[in-house]
């Protein structure tokens, strides 16, 4: 059972967050925090990772134990059903807007053209195999690739540093606005907050203690890539530049020139993208197998891998119409939700757990 | 009790579950005779009944002097002449005028020169001597038979293997003979620990496997899981490795080598060492080693008998090569066809120029081309060696060229399948290089449909794949996923042996293998020579 390291929970996390935030959301953090946003994407993350400590804390209770299975001792069975549910629809509202983005992507900018669903087809295809899987191969997936991307994203700033205008720099500091700042939080706190549901999945972590030191460590990691590409990106284009432009890492990496050898080589963030938005994926669909699993009481989260990455496709057909449907949901309704499954739900168990742990010694104290 | 329970367990089954229901009728090749006799007759009779229509074998029926008929029963030319004329008969006819009680003098004082010989009182077991290249004595009066174990028949002299060749290091390879090959490991590890268990598998071949290992460095339940795979087979034939390798892979559907073979003593005894655990079978050269990962099928014996800077580096030419042997064409067609704002421009011209008039999409081309050499290297193997050499030069040249001034395939496209080609015969394990050559198609259509994302899609699948597979419980991706730091000393790079001082954690529970002072002989810095 207890399979997972901390090193792998660090590659996953790390690859995670980074990919999502300079894929996806430097455009809404500029468009809403403007110069603000360098300041709530580095204060965001660690309070998320201060906040998801209930999580921890609850899911210490019966560490053999997965809490969709005991979680109605604490809170009751109802308000239990109710929670888990909630986790297990964002996860999958999460994989979908995913997915939706990613193909979005591909098809504005590379397969012009080529229908949406053949494209959602063949990555779904590779989701459900990982899915079906199982967690482990998950998590050892993102541990055999952490070291290229990582590599990958490294460079990428080194590269694109001569496009700085150094004389933007000052305005990070001068052009503070708590409003900025707050949005570009709240974004932040809602995509970081992401690492609490792993404990979720407490049983299958080797040292669960250790894990959320590997944690930290995972959101310091994709906090300095997201930084120098956040960035390189708003002293290169700006804040207005950047909120009109879809990717604007994409056409950071379009401004490197590789040389004779490649003219440009925006065409292999295709491969860096999709490899760690896939590890992204797989998870919250597993996430959701698992609970779906567990809450009518089936061990085995196999016979859901299929149906669930299929149903998560069609979701992400239908979710949205439009890109800027899409862009109000990720930065409107989404983070919002994803606070309450991610922070709220845990401090309810906590609560639960708390009165629990009394009302056990009065009765102790009693006999 | 038969190997690892087999029999017993066997025995169970066939109680439970009948004939017809499995499908597998029982051995009722050797029918059992129906009462224990001591005569000769009856028991003549059935081996001779055994043996019908068996042109080879010999019944030698003689008198004692002593007044006991006799029957000497052999397969010609599977045993030697000179040992059962000097050291049986002759001894025998000795033994029989100088003795009055012939069967005591044979069975209990042993009095006959010939020390390797069994007694048996089995006919179905001496009936598996005798097909073993043993001579049977059979003596009226007594039920007791003796199996002289003096087999002798031609086999191949120890050569250098064609198909693993070495610069520096040992010429010598294993041969068809399986006591020969066992005598060569046994003279290169002097060591009690080497442990060599026998089973016989095949029930009309009845080819003798061994497992070998050494003990105290293998894991125990290493051995444990392969002996439990091997008592699963049940085949009426193994003709050679590949017969028990697709019994005891752990997935019989991936193109993937889960089980590595070699030709070459030394090698198997390098991987002996590593803690794993080796597979001889009589009959074949080739032996079967397990566990493996891919890192291993990337390993070459001259990795390790040259400059450990120099074997890195070939080491790395080939992650690169088995990079470019998969991915090359499709890389081309997705840049072609998807995405050629990636290439520089004078180059775009060249590429487009060559293509101008080429009738068919670069797909087509592609395909047409990579089937060519795939048809071309399928020859290469059939056609006699003395025309094989001048088939390839007139296939890769001249239909090359022809093709290219006809119009039907680009410049760049034989240039791009030819680096193919050489790439994919870079690979040291033959069954990996066909593993990456079937895979490259699938990609091809990818990439033709999808771009880069269809090569990122088909990298991905492989990828879990390889990360789901493993060999006997080992992942077939380690030491990189899961990551096992003390093995990352030996993959892509190789460094020298004073920094691989343990074994794999996966393979071997005794770790250390090299000295902490290996080269305690460097005087410390400052010292005077």
């Amino acid at each position: 059972m207890r399979k997972i390291t901390a090193l792998q929970v660090f590659t996953l996390y790390s690859l995670s967050m980074y990919t999502t935030f300079t894929a996806f959301l430097i455009n809404p953090l500029a468009s809403n925090s403007k110069y603000s946003s360098l300041l709530a994407s580095l204060i965001g993350p660690i309070l998320a990772w201060i906040l998801i400590y209930p999580a921890l804390k609850v899911t210490k209770a019966k560490p053999d134990q997965f809490i969709i299975v005991y979680g109605h001792e604490l809170v009751g069975k109802w308000l239990h059903i109710i929670c888990m549910l909630m986790i297990v629809i964002v996860n999958l509202v999460l994989g979908a807007t995913t997915l939706r983005q990613m193909s979005d992507f591909l098809l504005t900018e590379y397969l012009i053209g080529t229908p949406s669903w053949a494209v959602l087809l063949l990555f779904s295809l590779t989701v459900a195999y990982a899915v079906y899987s199982g967690i482990s191969t998950i998590f050892r997936a993102s541990q055999g690739i952490f070291l290229l991307s990582a590599l990958a994203y490294l460079l990428i700033p080194i590269f694109a540093s001569s496009e700085v205008n150094a004389a933007m720099i000052p305005a990070f500091f001068t052009h503070l606005d708590m409003k900025h700042f707050g949005d570009g939080l709240y974004l932040n706190l809602a995509m970081f907050g992401e690492i609490a549901f792993l404990f979720l999945l407490r049983p299958y972590l080797k040292t669960p203690d250790k894990s959320y030191r590997s944690l930290l460590g995972a959101v310091l990691f994709a906090v300095f890539i997201n930084l120098t590409h956040l960035f390189l990106v708003l002293t290169s284009f700006g804040p207005e530049v950047t909120s009109n432009m879809s990717y604007p890492d994409l056409e950071l990496i379009a401004f490197i020139q590789t040389g004779s050898f490649l003219q440009t080589g925006d065409p292999i963030l295709i491969i860096l993208w999709l490899t760690s938005l896939f590890v992204k994926i797989c998870f919250t669909l597993f996430m959701s197998a698992i609970g779906l699993a567990q809450l009518v009481k089936v061990m085995d989260h196999r016979p859901f891998a299929l149906p669930v990455t299929a149903f998560t496709t069609m979701l992400s057909i239908i979710l949205v119409r439009t890109q800027v449907e899409l862009n109000e949901l990720v930065s409107g309704k989404l983070p919002g939700l994803l606070i309450v499954c991610e922070i709220v739900i845990p401090i309810i168990y906590w609560i639960g757990l708390f009165i629990r742990n009394l009302t056990h010694k009065h009765k102790e104290q009693r006999t | 009790m038969s190997p690892w329970g087999r029999k017993k367990r066997m025995q169970d089954k066939n109680k439970k579950v009948s004939a017809k229901e499995t499908g597998h009728p029982p051995n009722t090749e050797w029918p059992v005779l129906e009462t224990d006799v001591s005569d000769l007759k009856p028991r003549l009779n059935w081996f001779k009944k055994q043996f019908s229509n068996c042109s080879d074998i010999i019944f030698r029926e003689f008198t004692l002097p002593s007044g006991q008929s006799c029957a000497l029963i052999y397969f010609n030319g599977m045993i030697d002449q000179n040992s059962l004329q000097h050291f049986i008969l002759q001894d025998l006819l000795t033994v029989a005028s100088e003795t009055e009680d012939i069967y005591k003098t044979l069975f209990e004082r042993k009095s006959l020169s010939v020390s390797n010989y069994t007694i048996t009182v089995d006919l179905n077991e001496c009936l598996t001597h005798i097909l073993s290249s043993c001579a049977s004595l059979i003596i009226d009066g007594d039920r007791r038979m003796i199996n002289f174990e003096v087999a002798s028949y031609a086999t191949r002299s120890i050569e250098e293997t064609p198909n693993e060749s070495i610069i520096r290091g040992s010429r010598e390879s294993f041969i068809e003979d399986l006591p020969t090959n066992l005598t060569i490991l046994r003279r290169h590890l002097k060591t009690p620990a080497l442990k060599t268990e026998s089973i016989v598998v095949g029930r009309k071949t009845q080819t003798p496997v061994v497992i070998s290992y050494i003990e105290g460095v293998c894991k125990p339940e290493l051995i444990a899981e392969l002996k439990r795979r091997l008592s699963y087979i049940q085949i009426d034939g193994i003709v050679n490795s590949y017969y028990i390798e697709e019994f005891i892979k752990d997935n019989p559907y991936s193109p993937f080598p889960q089980v590595e073979y070699t030709e070459r003593p030394d090698t198997l005894i390098a991987s002996l060492q590593e803690g794993r655990v080796a597979i001889l079978l009589n009959g074949t050269p080739v032996c079967l080693l397990a566990p493996v990962t891919l890192t291993m099928l990337m390993q070459a014996p001259d990795d390790y008998s040259m400059w450990f800077i120099a074997a890195s580096w070939i080491r790395i030419t080939r992650y690169i090569f088995l990079l470019i042997s998969l991915l090359l064409p499709s890389l081309y067609i997705a840049i072609t066809t998807f995405h050629p704002q990636m290439i520089p421009y004078p180059l775009l011209i060249t590429i487009a120029s060559s293509r101008e008039i080429v009738p068919f999409p670069v797909i087509y081309e592609a395909f047409i081309m990579e089937i060519a050499f795939e048809a071309l290297r399928e020859a290469s193997i059939r056609i006699p060696k003395s025309i094989g050499q001048a088939v390839s030069i007139i296939g890769a040249l001249i239909i090359g060229t022809a093709a290219v001034q006809a119009g039907i395939i680009s410049a760049a496209m034989v240039i791009i399948v030819s680096l193919t080609g050489i790439a994919s015969f870079i690979m040291p394990h033959y069954d990996l290089g066909i593993a990456i050559r079937i895979l490259r198609f699938p990609v091809m259509i990818l990439a033709s449909m999808f771009g880069l994302y269809g090569i990122a899609c088909g990298l991905i699948f492989l990828y879990i794949h390889l990360v789901n597979l493993k060999s006997f419980g080992v992942p077939y991706l380690s030491p990189f996923t899961p990551l096992v730091k003390d093995d990352l000393v030996d993959t892509v790079i190789r460094l020298p042996w004073t920094m691989m001082r343990t074994r794999s954690p996966l393979t071997s529970n005794n770790r250390h293998r090299v000295a902490r002072n290996a080269r305690g002989w460097v005087r410390p810095k400052g010292e005077n020579e």
